[in-house]
C-alpha cells in the first residue's frame, strides 16, 4: 500500500498545527486508517506532549537520520490507539540535523507500512519547513481569522504551489468565534477564503479545552462533548473521502440575543 | 565558442540558451562557473535561459549554484512563460530577451510651432494632426480649452513611452512574498495580495484587487501608471514619488467584485492621485 503523505503546515506560530496534526492523526487511527505522524520541529518540538507520550520515547528522528537506531525502533505507539504510531523530534538539537532527502527517505519508507504519513512542520518558512515538505504530496494549511496569519498562509501556500511535489493543499480555520464573527470583530469564513483562494478543508471553533487537553496529553477527539473534537473528527472523514458539511458553530442564543435580533432586523 | 560576455565590470551575462535540456542547462552553468571561478566569485550574474522550459526546482539548483560561487543572480531572460513563473516563485527578477534599455522619452510627431500656436492663439485652432482619432476643429475656445488641449498632449506623451516597452503578461494571483521585477510594463490577471511587489519600469495593470506594493516607473518616468480594478495598495509608487494607504480603524473586508470601479494612480502636479475610469 502507497500511503499518503500529508504535512501540516502554517507560516505563522502559534495557529494550531501541532495541536491539529494530533487530533487530525488520532481520528484518523479512530477510523481505522494506520498512521504515523512525524515531529519534524527538532529543537522545540511539542507533538509527544500533545500525545503524552513523552514519557515513552527513547529514540527521535535524529537518531534514525543519524544511523543510530532502526525506523521501528523510533516509531512510538500510541497509549490508546494501536494504529497510531509517533516519530518525534529530538529536543537537544536543531532543525539543521535534518536534510530534505533524508526526509523523503524516511517517507518513502513509512509509506510502505502506513494508511497516512502526518507530518507535522515547525513554523517558519527555513529549513524545518523545507524538510517538513519535503517528502510529501499534499498539505494542510492551518490558520486563525486573523490578518497576520492570513498574510502568513498566504505566503505558504505561494511557496506550496511553487513546489510541484505537493499535489493538493486545503485550509484549516482554526480557533473561529462565530460571535466575533457576527458583529464583524473577526474575519469571516469568506473574507479568509476570498484572500487565499483555497479550498476549506475544516473550522475549528475555539474551545478552552483545548488548553486542557493539552496539559493533559489527551487530544480532544477523545472527548465527545467538545465541539472541536467533533470538528476534527470531521476533518478526518473529509480526508477520507466522505462529504461532511460543515457543522453550525453558532453558539446557543441567549434570550439577550434573540430580542437584540429582532430589534435589528426590524430597523433595516 | 564564447558563452560568456562581460556586461559591466561588476556582471556577466552567461548564455545557456543553446541547452538541450534543464539538465544539460544546469551542467553547462556549473561547469561555466567551475571553469572561470576567480572571475565568477563575488558578481552580479545574468543568465539567459532561451526558450528552456524550467520548473522551479530547476530554478532553484540554479540559484543555489550561483550561490555557491558567492555571486548573485541579478537578472534570468527566458522566452518561456512557465520559467519566467518559475523564477518569479523563486523570488528572482526576470525579463523577455537581453533588451538594452529603451529610452523613455519618444519624439513628439507634432511640429513644434503648431504646439505654439495652440497656447497662444486659441481661437480656430485644427487638431487635425494632434488627435489621429478625433479631428476637430475647435472654433469657440475658452478659457479652459488651452488646458483640454494642453491635457491632449499630456495624454499623447503619457501613453507613447510606455508603447514602446516589452509587456510581461501574468495569469495568477499574486501571493505575498512573490515579488516581480520587470523592464517594461506589467498586467497581471489575479490580484496581488498583500506582502507582494511588482516593480516596472513601465505601467502596471492589475485585472483584480491590489492590495500589494506596486512601483511604477522604477527608472525615473514619472509618467507611469498603475491601474487596478480595486486599488487597496499598501503603498504606490510612481517614480520616486511614493504614497500609502490611509490607516483605516477597522479592517477592510474584501468587497465583491460587482461593487468596483476601475481606478489608475498617475502623477498629477507632482502628488500621486487616483483617479476613476471616468475621470
Amino acid at each position: 500500500m502507497t500511503g499518503r503523505v500529508v504535512v501540516v503546515t502554517s507560516g505563522k506560530g502559534g495557529v494550531g498545527k501541532t495541536t491539529s496534526s494530533a487530533n487530525i492523526g488520532t481520528a484518523l487511527a479512530k477510523s481505522g486508517a494506520k498512521v504515523a505522524l512525524i515531529d519534524t520541529d527538532i529543537g522545540l518540538r511539542n507533538l509527544d506532549l500533545l500525545m503524552g507520550l513523552e514519557n515513552r520515547i527513547v529514540y527521535t528522528l535524529v537518531d534514525v537520520v543519524e544511523e543510530r537506531c532502526k525506523l521501528n525502533q523510533a516509531l512510538v505507539k500510541d497509549k490508546k490507539n494501536p494504529n497510531l504510531v509517533l516519530l518525534a523530534a529530538a529536543q537537544t538539537r536543531d532543525k539543521s540535523a535534518v536534510t530534505e532527502e533524508q526526509m523523503i527517505e524516511i517517507c518513502g519508507k513509512l509509506q510502505e507500512d502506513f494508511d497516512f504519513i502526518l507530518v507535522d512542520s515547525p513554523a517558519g518558512i527555513e529549513q524545518g519547513f523545507l524538510n517538513a515538505t519535503a517528502g510529501a504530496s499534499e498539505a494542510i494549511v492551518v490558520t486563525t481569522p486573523e490578518m497576520s496569519a492570513v498574510r502568513d498562509a498566504d505566503r505558504i501556500i505561494g511557496l506550496l504551489e511553487a513546489k510541484e511535489e505537493i499535489k493538493s493543499y486545503k485550509l484549516l480555520l482554526n480557533r473561529v468565534r462565530p460571535s466575533m464573527m457576527r458583529t464583524n470583530d473577526m474575519m469571516n469564513v469568506d473574507d479568509v477564503l476570498g484572500i487565499l483562494s483555497v479550498n476549506l478543508l475544516g473550522l475549528i471553533p475555539e474551545d478552552t479545552g483545548i488548553i486542557t487537553s493539552t496539559n493533559k496529553g489527551e487530544p480532544i477527539v477523545n472527548d465527545e462533548k467538545s465541539k472541536a473534537g467533533l470538528a476534527y473528527m470531521n476533518v478526518a472523514r473529509r480526508i477520507l473521502g466522505e462529504e461532511v458539511p460543515f457543522m453550525d458553530l453558532d453558539e446557543p442564543k441567549t434570550w439577550v440575543e434573540k430580542m437584540k435580533r429582532f430589534f435589528t432586523a426590524s430597523s433595516k | 565558442m564564447n558563452e560568456c560576455k562581460e556586461k559591466t565590470r561588476e556582471s556577466y551575462l552567461i548564455d545557456l540558451s543553446n541547452s538541450n535540456s534543464a539538465v544539460d542547462l544546469i551542467l553547462k552553468l556549473g561547469n561555466r562557473l567551475e571553469l572561470g571561478e576567480y572571475r565568477f566569485k563575488n558578481k552580479q550574474i545574468m543568465l539567459n535561459l532561451g526558450d528552456l522550459t524550467l520548473s522551479n526546482s530547476n530554478i532553484l539548483s540554479i540559484k543555489s549554484i550561483v550561490e555557491s560561487f558567492e555571486s548573485e543572480i541579478s537578472i534570468i531572460y527566458s522566452n518561456s512563460s512557465q520559467t519566467q513563473m518559475s523564477v518569479i516563485s523563486a523570488g528572482l527578477s526576470v525579463s523577455d530577451e537581453d533588451i538594452t534599455i529603451v529610452d523613455a522619452v519618444e519624439t513628439v510627431e507634432i511640429v513644434e510651432n503648431e504646439e505654439d500656436d495652440e497656447v497662444e492663439h486659441p481661437e480656430n485652432v485644427c487638431h487635425s494632426e494632434l488627435d489621429n482619432m478625433v479631428q476637430t476643429c475647435e472654433a469657440e475656445i475658452h478659457d479652459s480649452f488651452p488646458t483640454l488641449s494642453a491635457l491632449r498632449e499630456q495624454v499623447r506623451d503619457n501613453n507613447s513611452s510606455s508603447a514602446n516597452l516589452p509587456t510581461f503578461y501574468v495569469q495568477q494571483t499574486l501571493r505575498s512574498g512573490q515579488s516581480i521585477t520587470y523592464d517594461g510594463n506589467v498586467v497581471i490577471i489575479g490580484d496581488c495580495n498583500a506582502g507582494s511587489e511588482i516593480i516596472a519600469s513601465g505601467d502596471i495593470t492589475v485585472w483584480g484587487i491590489l492590495n500589494g506594493i506596486a512601483h511604477a516607473g522604477a527608472k525615473g518616468d514619472e509618467l507611469s501608471k498603475i491601474r487596478a480594478l480595486k486599488m487597496n495598495a499598501i503603498q504606490l509608487r510612481i517614480s520616486g514619488f511614493f504614497a500609502r494607504r490611509p490607516d483605516k480603524l477597522k479592517f477592510e473586508k474584501v468587497e465583491k467584485l460587482s461593487a468596483f470601479i476601475p481606478e489608475e494612480a498617475r502623477i498629477t502636479d507632482g502628488e500621486i492621485i487616483i483617479y476613476t475610469i471616468n475621470q
